[in-house]
């Protein structure tokens, strides 16, 4: 299967729900699954690297890549499913009376349509592929509508991590939800100062991992009665594990920051390379269209700027009275 | 081209160009490495029909010749000048396309400045290298004329005690180096060069074989084939139709003569030349007589010369120009590099 469309990704965005409207009649249809007990599974769907893509090859391409993936979004799904656009470059899907299993089998059928298509970049035919990040109503518990579509994006931000091309539904439900809590708790207005200093709540953004730990921290220093040796051996634990947990993160960004950089290197050089190449067919090019219109462009002097008798010539005293006599013979003429 | 477009800025070099600008034959050397020769015929369509064929609106040299039943065929030159008299305009004007098309042949590009010299004849009348002039300045951001067999002396450094000859079609030149500017009593110009052999030949062979149909043209090319001197030398045959069938002649005599015609009113001027000069510095001036132009090519000449010198002014010694093609234009071209940027300038 072979995509040209010319189809505009503003043009194929034009049937689908804006960003407010998509968000308005999913918080609708998770309120009424809540009610009413139905399950529900959100997922959101993005190209993987389309911004390097749009760099290589032009925005055209970027067109063509969005449009062919809202004609395989939707024919993989049903008329009853909402489909639009958010603003981080990723497809909402909102797949009502659906459980968690069905988003998979899902995703799926969209991972393959997408890998189906062949795209055509500079005469050659490219394979472009997306990522899904997916969430599902079926859990006990408090759950929020923010809560389900967080979760779906941590889905999507791992998927593409990961290489892209796949589908990850991710478990952060009663992470996001504390996390939410907390927040809601910061905005709050501040309660009367408690008796004992409980530690500082943790920073909003946090890595994921960092604030469980520092949640586990809370619990273990808010037990109070514990043995002050316990409380020791606990406390160098803590920090060991902190620090070990810290190094890790150094390392894992390093190597993210690296690899980053990398991609982008890569880029540049592929990029750099095109650019060679098509200076080089422009340079072609303009020879062809000169030699057919018989311009020539002309053989240049060795000689920049002009020469005059040296010093150093054979004759030279004689040469220059040469010179000047042939000259007043000009002028004279 | 220059003149045309002086909007162009001029600012990626110089270009020189040394021109032999010859009644048969225009040489360019230019400082770009390029050396061109162009026969010097020029010819436009005689109507629209003959420009609708030739699909040009002016051809030059060879292909001008071979196309000249359908054109207006000129050879703008006539002893080294540009032709006076009848068609004197046309004349003009295919004289300066013939040297518009020598220089386009020279590839200049438009980001540079041109500066031509070119050579005439050692005694052209002022008007006649002023016509030159004109035709060239059309062509190039600053032109200087200057004397045709002083440029080939010039080219090998041969200032001192040389007495040059340059034989063309129309003059041969003749001018006496001795470390000055030559003036007008170091040079003599006469007719008896490349055309006069070959109207010479053409009366000889119309005397002996009447029957025979040919034109100058064709004689021309007999003559630069065979052209010769010598007293021994192998016999000449050639095919020339009679009534339309090729019938073989043979003109061995008949070239030897014609080219030898050219010869006594050369050593004439030498002798002339040799017996004005101080007498001190005549036995060094007959001992380098230095041959140049097309006409050099004629095979035993340097022979015959020094022979006919050794009879009438009792010894000689002569020497040819490496390149008799483009003796002139290098010599052109060395001038053009060594002239100082203030004339140049001055001239623009």
């Amino acid at each position: 299967m072979s995509f040209r469309s010319s189809a505009s990704f503003r043009g194929s965005l034009k049937d689908l729900f804006t960003p407010a409207q998509i968000q308005h009649l999913m918080r609708v249809e998770f309120d009424r699954a809540q009610r009413y007990g139905y399950p529900l599974v959100l997922l959101l769907v993005g190209v993987d690297r389309l911004s390097q893509l749009q760099d290589l090859y032009g925005s055209e391409l970027r067109d063509q890549v969005e449009g062919a993936l809202v004609s395989v979004l939707r024919t993989s799904t049903r008329e009853s499913d909402s489909l639009g656009c958010l603003l981080d470059d990723s497809i909402a899907l909102l797949v009502p009376h659906t459980p968690a299993e069905g988003s998979a089998a899902m995703a799926k059928r969209i991972l393959a349509g997408m890998r189906a298509i062949s795209f055509e970049c500079d005469g050659r035919p490219t394979r472009i592929t997306v990522s899904i990040g997916g969430a599902h109503n079926n859990r006990k518990g408090e759950l929020s509508f923010e809560t389900l579509l967080e979760v779906a994006g941590e889905g999507l931000r791992v998927a593409r991590a990961s290489g892209g091309n796949r589908y990850v539904q991710s478990d952060l439900y009663e992470f996001f939800e504390q996390r939410r809590a907390r927040e809601k708790a910061a905005a709050a207005p501040a309660p009367a100062p408690a008796a004992v200093a409980s530690p500082p709540a943790a920073l909003p953004g946090l890595d994921p991992v960092m604030a469980v730990l520092g949640d586990k921290i809370r619990e273990l220093f808010g037990l109070g009665e514990l043995d002050r040796e316990i409380l020791v051996r606990i406390e160098r634990e803590v920090v060991a594990s902190a620090l070990r947990e810290m190094n890790e993160q150094l390392e894992r960004t390093t190597r993210e920051h690296r690899s980053e950089a990398q991609e982008r290197i890569e880029l540049l050089e592929r990029r750099i390379a095109k650019l060679s190449e098509s200076l080089g067919m422009t340079e072609a090019e303009l020879q062809r269209v000169m030699a057919a219109k018989s311009i020539d462009p002309g053989v240049a002097s060795i000689y920049k700027t002009v020469q005059g008798l040296s010093a150093t010539a054979v004759q030279a005293e004689l040469k220059k009275t040469l010179m000047s006599k042939i000259f007043e013979a000009n002028v004279e003429m | 081209m220059p003149a045309t477009t002086p909007e162009t800025k001029k600012d990626a070099g110089v270009l020189y160009l040394g021109i032999d600008l010859g009644t048969s034959r225009t040489s360019v050397s230019a400082s770009n490495g390029v050396r061109e020769t162009v026969s010097s015929y020029v010819g436009y369509p005689k109507d629209v029909v003959a420009r609708k064929l030739l699909q040009k609106d002016v051809l030059f040299g060879d292909e001008a010749l071979e196309k000249r039943l359908s054109l207006d065929f000129f050879r703008p030159l006539a002893h080294g000048v540009i032709k006076s008299g009848v068609d004197s305009e046309k004349n003009v004007k295919a004289a300066a396309d013939l040297i518009g098309e020598i220089i386009r042949r020279a590839k200049p590009r438009k980001d540079e400045l041109v500066y031509a010299v070119i050579g005439a004849p050692a005694q052209a009348q002022i008007h006649s290298k002023k016509a030159i002039h004109d035709a060239a300045r059309q062509h190039v951001d600053s032109v200087m004329i200057c004397s045709e067999p002083f440029s080939v002396a010039y080219g090998l450094d041969m200032l001192d005690d040389t007495l040059v000859i340059d034989i063309g079609a129309g003059t041969t030149d003749l001018c006496r180096m001795h470390g000055t500017m030559p003036e007008d009593s170091d040079q003599l110009t006469n007719t008896f060069a490349g055309d006069h052999v070959d109207e010479t030949l053409s009366k000889l062979i119309r005397e002996k074989y009447p029957e025979a149909q040919f034109t100058i043209q064709m004689l021309k090319q007999i003559k630069e084939k065979h052209s010769n001197v010598a007293d021994s030398m192998l016999p000449v045959v050639v095919n020339l139709p009679v009534k339309g069938k090729p019938t073989p002649f043979d003109i061995t005599n008949e070239i030897r003569t014609a080219c030898r015609s050219i010869v006594s009113p050369m050593v004439d001027a030498i002798a002339e030349l040799i017996g004005t000069f101080d007498p001190e510095f005549q036995e060094k001036l007959k001992g380098r007589v230095l041959l140049g132009g097309g006409g050099s090519m004629i095979k035993g000449l340097d022979v015959e010369l020094e022979r006919q010198m050794h009879e009438k002014l009792g010894g000689g010694k002569v020497m040819r120009v490496e390149e008799p093609i483009y003796g002139g234009s290098n010599g052109a071209l060395k001038i053009a590099h060594d002239m100082p940027a203030e004339y140049w300038e001055k001239l623009r």
